[in-house]
């Protein structure tokens, strides 16, 4: 396996009836266990780019390349098993289901890929495990996601990406609705929890004061050659007032 | 791609009409056919009325029995008459031949023949209405028009009618004919016992029809009928019997055990 | 499965809500069952009664009406059978057998029905079955009285209780004819039919209690027990009287002579072909309450369909979640179609639980006013069709907001519109 984890060539993507690319990325890479930060106002196809490093939406041309994989020769079905198997996905917020207790919430992917199943072996001992790590009081394991805070759901958020050793993790402005204090302790167990299990980690947000943190930062308005560069457009190409 | 998607929730509904039409459908208490034809007693005459009181009633069978005492029915079939086949010189009392050129077409189910028969040839030959007539033809032309005396003549033909006997040549033949039910008794809900009757209507209120024209019907196993197709015409197929002589009120009457009923098709 | 775990958590979750749907599915379920559970064993009821019995002859009224009250002791008589004209019509050569009896009084709610001992002979039920005596025997004194097994039953009578006969249909003081009290002689066997609610003495025991009353109350000359039984207790009327012919084939002749009699309006019905009848009358009644019902299924459905459909929005978030999860769009789908079927499974037992119950509760009810036995049987064959097609209908209603979610799902995919 190559150290490229994530290769996109020539990608190019418009949603159906837009006359232009939304977006145009010639080159990325991203390497194995690489912090990679991208940088994108709200409104700049960022969205859409994750859409296509997760398998949601296919390139209109172009290569999107994950582990070898490339993934326009996948079907759907496929994809959506490639995506539960190798990546784990971090929102912005409302990241848990709100009917299961924190325990099950961390062990969902398991559900889903037989792979993270057999990597996690046992499988309340390891998101016990991850969880303490990421400072989840152990009072709260069986409780309602209800009873959290907010920084204590975004945590239980990574917990829930990490189950399992995804290879990639993603993660879409995870800490917008963080104060600073709980911003700056979600950034620093990620980042032990990402390096411990080797995993690579693709970090989208808008703000400049973490990009500092990254190894690997990336604008996105500079790499997306599409003409929707300049000004602001929603994803149905549609400019933003 | 997406509009396939939509098809697809049309079909949907579709399909959930169609389930609510079998739901209510699976509660329908059993269906039956719509289908009724009606078989008169007679060919082309129309079906009589009968007498009304005890008394008249008791009079007319004393009256039947001083005309057709003494007569051996067995020797009427050499008459050829308008409601049966034209029939070839017979020799007296051979019921197979007689079947043979009087009665319809054979029927065959499970190995055994039945010959089809209707109404009017349960009718001895001379009780038709055309018998009757022809017998009572001269007395009838010497009367005035729209006198008292042609009512009463009328009355008098019809109570001989009424009291007419059974046709002994049918005694022991396997025969098919059409009726409807009039139920007598059911086992759990299947009607085992009935009377066979060639109208809807004579089930219930209107004159009743003469001895000849009822069948007492045992039906066979596994023959029965299911009350709620009980109002729809059927075919009779068994060994018709005859019972006792012509003599007296309350043993005569046609009977058939064992019958095999089978639905009744209108022909078109 | 995973996808099952997280129906019943999500379900549980918002359980208060789905509590609701599931009752207004159980109770339309409920009354799904209970139409057709209530017209088969009616008809079962009905069907048994009676048997081998020719003509049944009552004043003249309607045949429905004669045979209700006659056989089913439902409804009323609305004029009586003179004794003469019983007694001629019963020697009529085609009669091979006549039973006389006589209604209109009652004890503590249970009809009572005078006769004579041929009632014990002839009356034949089911597959000709005759009555047979569980206790004692039929009458010999004038008060002595049979009841049958669900008036023992209800009443706990022995052989030797002493029982008072009310006057008219209801069971009250003033209307008693409690100065002559009769004397339980037999207790029939359990037959299924309204036999075994009926308490039957002798047509003399009615004229017994009904000597000195005039018009429908006491008298002024009130006569004890022994001294009616110096009276004539020949009677002078019946309400009705039941027919076994020598020949059927005279079922005809016999009905339209009773019929057309002259010294008093009659009338003569051939209960098989009566009952044939309301049988037709009451499939039209069996088939509105049935499409009814069927209607109120929908509704309990709709109603479903538009909890789910409202709950579609919220739940845009939980459906990102998954997709980023792993989850592909038909597993969403899959999650509507569970949880529907899954409600409306539960609503269904819920139904026939509720119907179980209710039918437990009434039973005995039914039984003394409609003259009804409802059995509580496990559903049959066709019950359990229906619950397969309630499913299927579930199935297809569930992908309204299913494919919804779907197309939904595609086109959101990670973005959660906050």
């Amino acid at each position: 396996m190559s150290a490229r984890v994530i290769h996109l060539q020539d990608v190019r993507f418009r949603w159906p009836g837009q006359e232009v690319d939304l977006l145009h990325i010639p080159d990325l890479v991203v390497n194995k266990g690489e912090h990679l930060f991208i940088q994108g106002p709200s409104g700049s196809g960022k969205t859409t780019l994750l859409n296509l490093l997760t398998g949601i939406n296919l390139a209109n041309s172009g290569s999107v390349t994950m582990l070898d994989t490339p993934l326009e020769s996948l079907s759907s079905t496929r994809r959506d098993q490639f995506r539960a198997d190798h990546l784990g996905v971090i929102f912005q917020q409302f990241n848990l289901l709100p009917y299961l207790s924190l325990m099950e919430n961390v062990q969902l992917p398991c559900g889903f890929s037989a792979r993270k199943r057999n990597n996690a072996g046992d499988m309340r001992a390891t998101a016990m495990r991850l969880l303490s790590h990421l400072s989840i009081p152990e009072t709260l394991f069986n409780q309602s996601v209800s009873k959290l805070s907010v920084g204590q759901q975004q945590r239980t958020a990574v917990a829930r990406a990490l189950i399992g050793n995804p290879e990639i993790v993603i993660a879409d402005e995870p800490t917008s609705a963080l104060d600073s204090a709980n911003r700056n302790r979600f950034m620093e167990l990620l980042f032990q929890e990402t390096e411990e299990q080797g995993s690579t980690l693709v970090f989208v947000s808008h703000d400049q004061q973490i990009a500092e943190q990254f190894s690997h930062v990336v604008d996105l308005n500079q790499i997306n050659q599409s003409q929707f560069n300049q000004p602001q457009f929603n994803q149905m190409g549609h400019e933003l007032s | 791609m997406k509009l396939g998607r939509q098809k697809r929730g049309y079909c949907a509904y579709i399909l959930s009409a169609m389930t609510i039409f079998l739901i209510a459908s699976c509660g329908r208490a059993g269906s039956s056919s719509d289908a009724i034809i009606l078989v008169t007693p007679s060919s082309g005459e129309p079906a009589v009325a009968y007498g009304s009181s005890l008394d008249e009633w008791e009079d007319a069978t004393q009256a039947n029995a001083d005309t057709t005492q003494g007569e051996d029915v067995t020797d009427e079939p050499t008459q050829s008459t308008s409601n049966l086949a034209a029939p070839a010189p017979i020799s007296p009392i051979e019921p197979a031949a007689v079947i043979e050129t009087e009665i319809g077409t054979p029927f065959i189910l499970d190995n055994v023949e039945y010959r089809e028969i209707m109404w009017d040839g349960l009718i001895p030959l001379d009780f038709t209405p055309d018998a009757i007539m022809s017998k009572y033809q001269k007395e009838l032309d010497a009367l005035e028009d729209g006198s008292p005396e042609v009512s009463e003549l009328y009355s008098k033909m019809q109570e001989e009618y009424n009291s007419a006997p059974v046709n002994e040549v049918l005694n022991e033949v396997e025969i098919r004919i059409p009726g409807f039910v009039t139920p007598l008794d059911y086992t759990d809900g299947i009607i085992t016992e009935f009377l066979l009757v060639p109208n809807l209507g004579a089930c219930i209120h209107v004159p009743p029809p003469p001895i000849n024209q009822t069948v007492l019907v045992r039906t066979a196993e596994g023959h029965g009928i299911k009350i709620e197709d009980s109002y729809d015409p059927i075919w009779v197929m068994g060994k018709i019997v005859t019972e006792g002589t012509t003599t007296e009120l309350a043993s005569a009457g046609y009977n058939i055990q064992e019958a095999i009923i089978e639905p009744y098709q209108p022909v078109q | 499965m995973i996808l099952l775990r997280i129906v019943l958590k999500s379900a549980w979750h918002r359980r208060t809500s789905l509590l609701l749907t599931i009752l207004s599915i159980a109770i339309s379920v409920s009354l799904l069952l209970g139409v057709d559970k209530i017209r088969k064993e009616a008809k079962n009821s009905f069907i048994n009664t009676i048997s081998k019995t020719d003509l049944i002859v009552g004043a003249r009224s309607g045949p429905t009406n004669l045979l209700l009250y006659s056989v089913f002791h439902i409804g009323n008589a609305t004029n009586n059978v003179s004794w003469e004209s019983y007694e001629d019509i019963a020697s009529s050569e085609e009669v091979a057998w006549s039973v006389p009896i006589s209604l209109g009084d009652s004890h503590r709610s249970f009809r009572v029905m005078g006769t004579n001992t041929d009632y014990f002979t002839y009356y034949q039920y089911g597959q000709g079955q005759t009555l047979n005596f569980a206790q004692g025997q039929a009458f010999t004194d004038v008060y002595d009285a049979v009841i049958g097994a669900d008036v023992a039953q209800a009443l706990d009578y022995q052989l030797g209780s002493e029982i008072i006969i009310a006057h008219g249909l209801v069971s009250t003081d003033f209307a008693a004819h409690d100065d002559k009290p009769f004397s339980l002689t037999g207790i029939l066997a359990k037959t299924g039919t309204p036999v075994d609610r009926t308490v039957l003495i002798s047509l003399e025991g009615i004229e017994a209690i009904h000597v000195d009353w005039q018009g429908g109350a006491r008298s002024g000359i009130e006569l004890t027990a022994e001294q009616a039984l110096k009276m004539d207790l020949q009677p002078k009327a019946i309400t009705a009287f039941m027919i076994g012919l020598t020949n059927r084939i005279n079922t005809f002749r016999l009905q339209r002579t009773i019929t057309e009699y002259e010294e008093e309006p009659l009338m003569a019905i051939i209960p098989g072909a009566t009952l044939a009848e309301l049988w037709q009358t009451i499939a039209v009644f069996e088939q509105v309450l049935l499409v009814i019902s069927g209607f109120v299924l929908i509704a309990g459905l709709l109603g479903m369909l538009t909890m789910l459909l409202s709950t579609l929005n919220e739940r845009r978030r939980e459906m990102a979640v998954l997709r980023a999860v792993g989850a592909h769009p038909y597993h969403i789908l899959l999650l509507f179609v569970l949880e529907t079927v899954f409600i409306v499974f539960i609503g269904y037992l819920l139904g026939m639980g509720i119907l179980y119950l209710l039918l437990a509760l009434t039973q005995s009810l039914l039984v003394e006013s409609y003259g009804v036995n409802i059995a509580i049987t496990p559903p049959d064959a066709q019950q359990w069709i229906l619950f397969a097609a309630i499913l299927l209908l579930s199935v297809l209603v569930s992908l309204v907001p299913g494919l919804i979610a779907y197309r939904r799902s595609l086109q959101d995919g990670l973005a959660i519109k906050v």
